[in-house]
């Protein structure tokens, strides 16, 4: 009897904590913490969801052309969407990407079917353009101090204004064998839109992850003044980023003028949006530091899916509008309640 | 020094303020022979061709014609404030095309109310009267159409509809020509529809996802050309030879035409797109004249078949639009 009274609270709480502790979470608590640590997890999650909502709604849906041609219509979005990863990963934005596209188009389009130049030597010329557009963008953002927001905003007009100049305003019909076959051709049965997205976020994301300009990137997206002080010439790689997103959207071109099988200053109006609305389903943040870039395909292919769905269930274009719009908005959301609640958990 | 600022600045407020005043008042009273014209944004060569017509029509009757469009295609304020500074600067009428049909009915009335004549071209203008609408009867024509597929497609055929943007009236008119005749001859065909914003990617996908889901289809039928190239796009994509499906065209744009000498396109339900310009501003000098200008004036529509193909494109000078292949 004297034993137990010996016990004061403190001691009893104590030595029942500590039995606490020793029993291991329960799994759904644990399954929950990893799943939170998976950049873009509300992409996936809304990918798998819609994957069975659609094949229970459309018997066209769970087909391998159909799966197929998902894949295929992603990609430049994708493509769009890798460059932009590295803008944004370092506080940038870059609104004119996807006029930067159609210029890179028209420029190509012009020289191989127009002046009759060697495609190979137009392509290569195409890619420098673009790039040239990303250094511009680069150097008055680092250089010149400008938001990006506005240089971007201005080059969205500008380009595209002269891609429709470059082309007097008339559609290129008939795209060389090249550009065609990167389009619309396949190696192995698999179409050329999907090897190379798949072969370009290989590329990117080792880039990001092994190399010394992916780790700067995170560095100068988290904390920009303090990675100036580190010594990191932060001017040089804000640069390097934005010529990475001049040659997504050259790369990207090429793609869809091989696709579309023609070129013009219209083409990929708008496209801007769906590359940030991708980049940021994937989980990486606009304010920079943080994502990765696979998420950013999962957010392209999420966009698609729905596009997708709505075509081969006839819903009208409004609707689809309004579902994307839900679903950024959704995503983010959850994206945000994901990262508050894991930083909640790790705070000691 | 701050008394002065707030002086300066309280001047420049009244100037500006009464600057504006003035503005509006020395509205219509712009001299000279200036007609106003506002376009969607001349980005799909049947465009080019109706903005031809315009300019065609002003310098024949020597009047100057400013030519403005919205900086972003479809955009619709872009549209409205081009309207407000043709308004401003006193032209004598205003010929438009209207990127959305009941958008542009407020700065109509506005300029109606102040006496600017404003002709609707090839899109009409809901909500509100206009001096007079020149277009392609869209539903007559499409109409034309529907009774072509219907002489060429098979009683329980399966064809794809590529539509433009619902929300004009051009749109709408297109899609309901079609269906009604359709429907009326082969009722037992079925239709698969793709709804766009007059995007050719749009109307690509579109065909690439119904085509893959219903293998059976043989005829793409399209309400602008725009639809035709991304539809062949989508074949040649799928390997398709030209002629395995047929497609069906409407604005006889060049490049549908070019794609219908090839083997892609059968047929296509031309507008007279020169025409729609050419008598859009005709009337619009016209009005400015004070002269009485019909309420519709039809401008017509042309089936092309690869046997009057030729002729079409001579008669209506299009050679110089073709592509030199």
């Amino acid at each position: 009897m004297n034993n137990k009274k010996m016990h004061t609270f403190k001691e009893t709480v104590i030595e029942a904590s500590e039995k606490a502790q020793q029993k291991s979470p329960p799994f759904l608590v644990m399954f929950t913490e990893k799943l939170s640590h998976i950049q873009g997890v509300s992409a996936i999650m809304g990918i798998v969801v819609l994957f069975i909502v659609l094949s229970i709604l459309s018997p066209y849906f769970l087909t391998i052309g159909n799966l197929r041609n998902i894949l295929v219509q992603m990609a430049v979005v994708a493509l769009l969407g890798a460059g932009m990863t590295f803008v944004i990963l370092t506080s940038g934005i870059d609104l004119s990407i996807a006029a930067n596209l159609a210029l890179v188009g028209t420029t190509i389009g012009v020289l191989t079917v127009h002046v009759g130049v060697y495609p190979v030597l137009g392509i290569f010329i195409g890619l420098c353009v673009g790039s040239a557009v990303g250094v511009f963008n680069g150097v008055l953002v680092s250089k010149a101090g400008l938001p990006a927001l506005i240089v971007t905003l201005g080059g969205l007009t500008l380009w595209r204004g002269l891609a429709f100049q470059v082309t007097s305003g008339y559609d290129i019909s008939g795209m060389v064998p090249i550009i065609s076959f990167i389009g619309r051709g396949d190696i192995l049965k698999i179409p050329m839109p999907i090897i190379i997205m798949f072969v370009y976020y290989g590329i990117t994301s080792w880039v990001l992850k092994n190399t010394k300009l992916g780790r700067y990137v995170y560095a100068i997206g988290s904390n920009e003044e303090a990675a100036r002080r580190a010594g990191i010439n932060v001017s040089r790689y804000k640069i390097g980023v934005y010529i990475i997103g001049g040659f997504s959207a050259g790369l990207a071109a090429m793609v869809l003028i091989g696709r579309l099988d023609s070129s013009g200053g219209k083409i990929a109006t708008g496209w801007e949006l769906d590359a940030i609305a991708a980049v940021v389903l994937g989980g990486t943040s606009l304010l920079g530091g943080r994502g990765n870039i696979w998420g950013s395909l999962f957010g392209a292919l999420l966009m698609t899916m729905i596009r997708n769905g709505m075509n081969l269930l006839g819903i009208s274009p409004f609707i689809q509008m309004i579902t994307l719009g839900l679903v950024i908005i959704g995503a983010v959301w959850i994206d945000m309640i994901r990262v508050r609640g894991f930083k909640r958990s790790h705070r000691d | 020094m701050k008394r002065i600022l707030f002086c300066v600045s309280t001047c420049v407020m009244v100037l500006f303020v009464a600057s504006i005043g003035f503005a509006e008042g020395s509205a219509s009273k712009g001299a000279g022979k200036v007609i106003g014209y506002i376009t969607k944004s001349a980005s799909n060569q049947g465009w080019i061709l109706i903005n031809q017509g315009a300019s065609d029509a002003a310098a024949g009757a020597g009047y100057a014609l400013i030519t403005l469009g919205p900086a972003q295609q479809g955009s619709l304020t872009g549209q409205l404030n081009a309207m407000e500074d043709m308004i401003t600067r006193g032209v004598q009428a205003i010929a438009i095309a209207p990127v959305d049909s009941s958008g542009v009915a407020p700065a109509v009335t506005k300029a109606m109310k102040k006496g600017i004549p404003v002709i609707a071209v090839d899109t009409a203008v809901e909500g509100t009267k206009v001096t007079s609408f020149v277009a392609t009867d869209n539903l007559a024509a499409a109409k034309v159409q529907g009774n072509w597929v219907a002489d060429h497609v098979a009683d329980n055929g399966e064809i794809i509809l590529v539509n433009g943007l619902i929300a004009q009236s051009t749109g709408r008119d297109r899609r309901d020509g079609f269906l009604a005749t359709i429907k009326k001859r082969k009722p037992n065909v079925k239709v698969y529809q793709v709804s766009t914003k007059w995007g050719q990617e749009e109307a690509q996908n579109g065909v690439e996802d119904l085509l893959q889901a219903h293998p059976k289809v043989s005829f793409v039928v399209c309400a602008w050309d725009g639809a035709t190239m991304g539809a062949i796009a989508a074949l040649k994509g799928k390997g398709y030879a030209p002629g395995k499906i047929t497609i069906v065209g409407f604005d006889g744009a060049p490049n549908a035409l070019q794609a219908m000498r090839e083997g892609w396109v059968q047929a296509d339900v031309a507008q007279m797109l020169y025409q729609e310009g050419y008598q859009g501003i005709k009337a619009a000098i016209k009005a400015a004249q004070g002269q009485k200008v019909p309420e519709r004036i039809d401008t017509g529509n042309t089936l092309v078949t690869p046997d009057n193909i030729e002729k079409f494109i001579k008669d209506n000078k299009l050679d110089v639009f073709m592509s030199k292949k």
